[in-house]
């Protein structure tokens, strides 16, 4: 399964790496899902993961958050390893994850999820008005809805609060899980821009998407993962042009 | 008269809305119906009247401080050793081992304070006071008073307070909750605890107008489960509204009636909720739409 032509030349790396997998497997039961998988995303970096349903995607970021554990490997934060780390040490750590289908607490209202997701920064009221602000200037929509209950936003309002509830937790590593999914092709470009702003913060994001297009226009850096090993790997405009991307991920 | 009947019967409903509302912090944040609630009022009653104002003769007020903190620290206790355990379990599993720690509490409570019935007067004694010729005893007046209390509390908490939100995301989305790093275990043991403590207050309300026995706490268990249902299952502001619907209705139909089927009153009345209108008087409403 292997591209021809696998070998891009060497990513440039801007900044210190902030966050690695180096030879990860992790199995759900007695199934495993990924197969010495291997990353590196540095600091304000913006790394796109692209894959079909099943590769493993959801895996890889749960493996980072903590929720998996990886059964061989390493998993790096600002070159530390934190294999044993619970969801709230890494969460406290500053990564956070934006889960797929954007699983907004549906009878809470707008504000009140943006509260929950600012858990870990409980005790830090200023940091806490500071991030809901960044989110209403973000999100002005998120702003005038307030007080509107999560579960009656339209898909594109729940992906921004997703995020936004993401956001006040204070992550310096935001991680993505297909937020396009569900959305028009003009929500999606609209939510990539957001994502860009989001970008221009300094914040270092990964992104797992189907939509490789879309995904990879925004990224530094991109992998392609296949039945749970990394296939292809480069920096994204040069993914985005390789014939092998363009065939099997872009429809081209 | 009827003023009279109310009046006592919206303080047991206020008791019966306490066991309720126990009920439904438990089942929306575990899934389960925990059938050691009335048991848990047993117990608490006995160690309340039995142990701390018999034998150590507390005053009422750190008596009360003492019997939440020892309750609270047995709901969650058990929370984190058995009921996070039965969650994995099939629904009928959970319930027998619920049933099944209820009597356990029942036989300990037999064991350590002896068959013989526990009689306490209550903070205030017997006295009654006369309110626009309706006769209402203290002891209905600070079940009214606590329970109103409670409640009052317990809505601020769950509406302004980031322990209150949390405890409103675990219950609808465990998952997410965790992932924003909320330590979902301990708030499903502090929900528990919660319960367990107003299972205590129940306890000790109710300890003046019967004797402790061990059977005390079962049938006042099963009218808060019934309370429940009536206003709608796993509904808050239905628990509250069932639990004081069930008390004045039982009162006035066992004063019209007869007394001998009070207790039969309240499972009619369940039947012919559970026939006519199943979702309760005030259903959880459900929110979601993309
Ligand atoms: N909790 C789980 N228990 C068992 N198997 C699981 C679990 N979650 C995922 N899997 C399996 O692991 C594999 C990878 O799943 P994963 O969710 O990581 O894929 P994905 O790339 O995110 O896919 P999608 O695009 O559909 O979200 C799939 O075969 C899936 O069935
Ligand atoms: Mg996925």
């Amino acid at each position: 399964m292997l591209a021809p032509g696998a070998s891009l030349p060497q990513r440039s790396q801007a900044g210190q790496t902030v966050l690695e997998l180096a030879g990860v497997d992790a199995f759900y039961g007695k199934a495993q899902i990924l197969f010495d998988l291997s990353l590196t995303v540095g600091q304000g970096e913006v790394v796109t993961v692209i894959g079909a349903n099943g590769a493993g995607k959801s895996t890889t970021l749960n493996v980072i958050i903590g929720k998996v554990k990886p059964a061989a490997g390493e998993v790096r934060l600002d070159g530390r390893p934190v294999n044993d780390a619970s969801v709230e040490a890494i969460v406290s750590k500053g990564v956070t994850c934006v889960p797929q289908r954007r699983r907004i607490f549906s009878a809470l209202t707008v504000r009140e999820n943006l509260d929950v997701g600012g858990y870990v920064r409980r005790h830090d009221k200023a940091a806490l008005k500071a991030g809901l602000e960044e989110c209403y200037e973000l999100f002005p929509v998120l702003a005038k809805k307030a007080n509107s209950l999560g579960g009656v936003l339209s898909g594109g309002e729940q992906q921004m609060l997703a995020i936004a509830r993401g956001l006040m937790a204070g992550p310096r590593v935001l991680l993505l899980d297909e937020p396009s999914m569900g959305l028009s092709p003009k929500l999606t470009v609209e939510m990539f821009e957001d994502i860009r702003r989001i970008a221009q913060t300094g914040r270092t994001i990964v992104i797992v998407e189907q939509n490789a297009y879309a995904a990879l226009s925004v990224a530094d850096y991109g992998y392609v993962l296949e039945n749970g090993r990394v296939s292809l790997s480069g920096p994204a405009e040069e993914l985005i042009e390789d014939d092998y991307v363009r065939q099997t991920y872009l429809g081209a | 008269m009827l003023g009279q009947v109310i009046a006592s019967g919206a303080a047991m409903g206020a008791i019966y809305a306490l066991v309720a509302l126990g009920y439904v912090f438990v089942w929306n944040t575990m899934g389960i119906i925990n059938f050691a609630a009335g048991e848990f009022i047993t117990f608490s009653a006995y160690i309340f009247v039995g142990t701390l104002i018999t034998s150590l003769a507390l005053p009422f007020p750190f008596a009360l401080a003492l019997i939440a903190i020892l309750m609270a620290a047995m709901g969650a206790a058990f929370s984190r050793l058995v009921f996070s355990r039965l969650q994995r379990q099939r629904a009928l599993v959970a319930i027998i081992a619920t049933v099944g720690f209820g009597i356990f509490l029942k036989e300990m409570a037999h064991i350590i304070y002896g068959p013989e019935p526990l009689m306490y007067d209550g903070p205030f004694g017997m006295r009654t006071l006369d309110v626009a010729g309706i006769l209402i005893s203290y002891q209905q007046l600070l079940i009214l008073a606590v329970v109103t209390l409670i409640m009052a509390a317990q809505y601020l908490v769950f509406r302004y307070t980031m322990l209150g939100k949390v405890m409103r995301a675990v219950a609808m989305d465990r998952e997410t909750a965790a992932l924003m790093g909320i330590p979902v275990e301990r708030v499903l043991a502090g929900t528990f605890a919660y319960s367990s403590v107003l299972a205590a207050l129940a306890g000790l309300l109710l300890a003046p107008l019967f004797f402790v026995t061990v059977d005390m706490g079962t049938m006042v268990g099963l009218k808060g489960f019934v309370a429940m249902i009536i206003g709608g299952f796993g509904s808050i502001p239905g628990a509250i509204l069932g639990g004081l619907l069930l008390g004045i209705l039982e009162n006035i139909a066992s004063f019209t009636i007869s007394s001998a089927y009070k207790d039969a009153i309240a499972f009619a009345l369940l039947l012919v909720f559970l026939a006519f209108l199943p979702q309760g008087i005030l259903p959880e409403k459900v929110v979601d739409r993309a």
